[in-house]
């Protein structure tokens, strides 16, 4: 069965900005990814899950559902993250998730149950009974992602979840996440943090200018889109290096004691530019190779999408 | 408190805010005490605390559900599984019980000051008509809440709009040719018609119970039995913390 199935949608705004004709299912069981540049259209591909746009054209089904003709029903079945922590200020932490876990019919020992878990692993125990206006941005944050966690949804909408939220806690998420595909449950993030989306075993979307650019899995665009190694030098001391003549060079810094070097994935020259380094006055103090990982295919592709 | 639904979430907010409460309280007694306790023509005074109750239901409703609407409260609980009315009603129910709360006390004082005669009658029909009044602006100013985008369109419109009700309830003087209209309109207002009620009490003129005593009774009480289902709804002794 497909969780999400969007045919054809479009949502635009005045200013031409919004969703602009995307294709995409998302499988059961699957953790499905879409990255994208700040105002690209993933909020609003979201806000379209969570059933939150109006006057939008085209197919959207979740859940066997179809938002478009008004439905509802979907809404129990999967929990929100919206890209701002709405809370009710006044009242505590723990007074919040009881309304929510409340409103998505959980049993009351399971709710105190899954609750305590969850602002367990929050690191936010002893703060649960404080009124929210007494948080933290991340605290808010967490809460928020408490409130979607806690009915251990069959689909899992996040926008922007790891925004604010100290890695600690992002780790956590990231596992659970994990074992919620392990579980055969679905979930959805939006956002631009590649670095954390690499840790949660995803396929994933690229958007820009509200279409969808490409989509795969993090392997496939690594090696389809960012074929280059990262080679990092510290000098011992600091000397201007000129930039070697072009060829597998693909881009050389410097910045005073340290040079970035992209070469496409030819390690046998790596000698040749510590050469070249040395032959220019320049004392190798430090030598890192890194490999292409999912924020250089990120960069890449939406600067891609800039050129053209 | 360990909120169940929209209704108890508003409420337990309201009541969690301290000093919040006793602003609008106090606000509400500082401009309405004097209509009570000040010598003044009966008709002044009840024009007063009638264009009190205006502010506080309407206005007070139209703002707080456009804050609703851009802080974004409205749209946290629109991605939860619960129908849009019932989270429109409970938001008018928990809008009119903290009105009730609000402006209630000064219609105690001020039957307490100047009733004469008083019948149960007398109160069913008046705490009827209260309670619809409290109710029917809520509803208004959520309305016109819906149709405004920020903070300052909400006051502009939300002023023009408390004015236009305090007019057509009679509140102020109006030419004659408007007048007959005013009347008109007037025999469904259920703040004029409450008006008249508190005036036939200060005269001694409120008899028995009769028809309109035994509706606006009714009224009363499904109001109160709704209030009580929605508050009471989903909790057992240990849903309180």
């Amino acid at each position: 069965m497909n969780v999400i199935e969007m045919d054809g949608l479009v949502r635009e705004y005045g200013t031409g900005k919004g969703v602009r004709g995307v294709n995409l299912t998302v499988h059961e069981g699957e953790c499905f990814a879409l990255l994208g540049r700040n105002g690209c259209g993933k909020s609003t591909l979201t806000r379209l899950i969570m059933g939150l746009e109006d006057g939008y054209s085209g197919s959207l089904r979740i859940l066997g559902y179809d938002v478009a003709g008004g439905s509802r029903e979907y809404l129990g079945k999967i929990g929100c993250v919206m890209d701002k922590s709405i809370h009710w200020e006044d009242l505590s932490g723990w007074e919040n998730a009881w309304f929510f876990a409340k409103t998505y019919q959980m049993p009351e020992d399971a709710m105190e149950r899954r609750l305590k878990e969850l602002f367990e692993m929050a690191d936010m125990m002893e703060r649960a009974r404080d009124p929210v206006r007494e948080y933290s941005y991340g605290m808010r944050r967490k809460l928020a992602l408490i409130e979607a966690f806690c009915h251990n949804p069959l689909l899992l909408v996040m926008d922007e979840p790891t925004t604010g939220v100290d890695p600690r806690f992002t780790g956590r998420m990231a596992e659970m996440i994990r074992n919620r595909t392990a579980d055969g449950l679905s979930t959805w993030v939006a956002g631009n943090d590649p670095d954390w989306i690499s840790g949660i075993n995803t396929r994933l979307a690229f958007m820009d200018s509200g279409k969808i650019l490409a989509i795969g899995t993090e392997k496939g665009f690594i090696e389809e889109l960012s074929p280059f190694q990262k080679v990092r030098v510290s000098l011992g001391r600091s000397v201007k290096i000129p930039s070697p003549p072009q060829g597998v060079v693909v881009s050389f810094d410097q910045s005073d004691k340290e040079i970035t070097i992209i070469i496409e994935q030819e390690l046998a020259f790596i000698p040749d530019i510590m050469e070249w380094i040395v032959t220019h006055g320049g004392e190798v103090s430090d030598l890192q190779v890194r490999g292409s990982t999912l924020r250089e295919a990120f960069l890449l592709k939406t600067g891609e999408m800039l050129e053209q | 408190m360990r909120p169940g639904n929209v209704f108890q979430l508003d409420t337990a907010a309201f009541l969690a805010n301290r000093r919040g409460l006793i602003i609008r309280l106090g606000f509400t007694m500082l401009l309405g005490l004097p209509f009570v306790i000040i010598a003044m023509p009966l008709k002044i005074r009840l024009s007063g605390l009638s264009f009190i109750i205006i502010f506080v239901t309407f206005f007070g409703a139209a703002v707080s559900s456009v804050r609703r609407k851009t802080e974004g409260h409205y749209e946290r609980l629109k991605v939860l599984p619960l129908p849009l009315w019932i989270i429109q009603m409970d938001m008018m129910l928990a809008g009119a019980l903290v009105d009730f709360i609000q402006t209630g006390f000064l219609l105690v004082l001020f039957i307490a000051f100047y009733g004469t005669g008083i019948t149960f009658g007398a109160i069913l029909e008046i705490s009827g008509l209260f309670i619809t009044t409290l109710l029917l602006f809520n509803a208004l100013g959520m309305m016109l809440a819906c149709l405004m985008k920020n903070n300052s369109e909400v006051h502009l419109f939300g002023a023009l709009g408390a004015f236009i009700l305090a007019f057509i309830s009679g509140l102020m003087p109006a030419p004659a040719v408007i007048q007959k209209w005013i009347v008109i309109i007037g025999r469904w207002n259920p703040l004029t018609a409450m008006g008249r009620s508190l005036m036939g009490t200060a005269q001694g003129q409120m008899g028995g119970i009769h028809d309109a005593g035994v509706f606006w009774g009714l009224m009363t009480l499904i109001f109160l039995i709704i209030v009580f289902i929605r508050l009471f709804e989903g909790r057992s002794l240990n849903a309180f913390s």
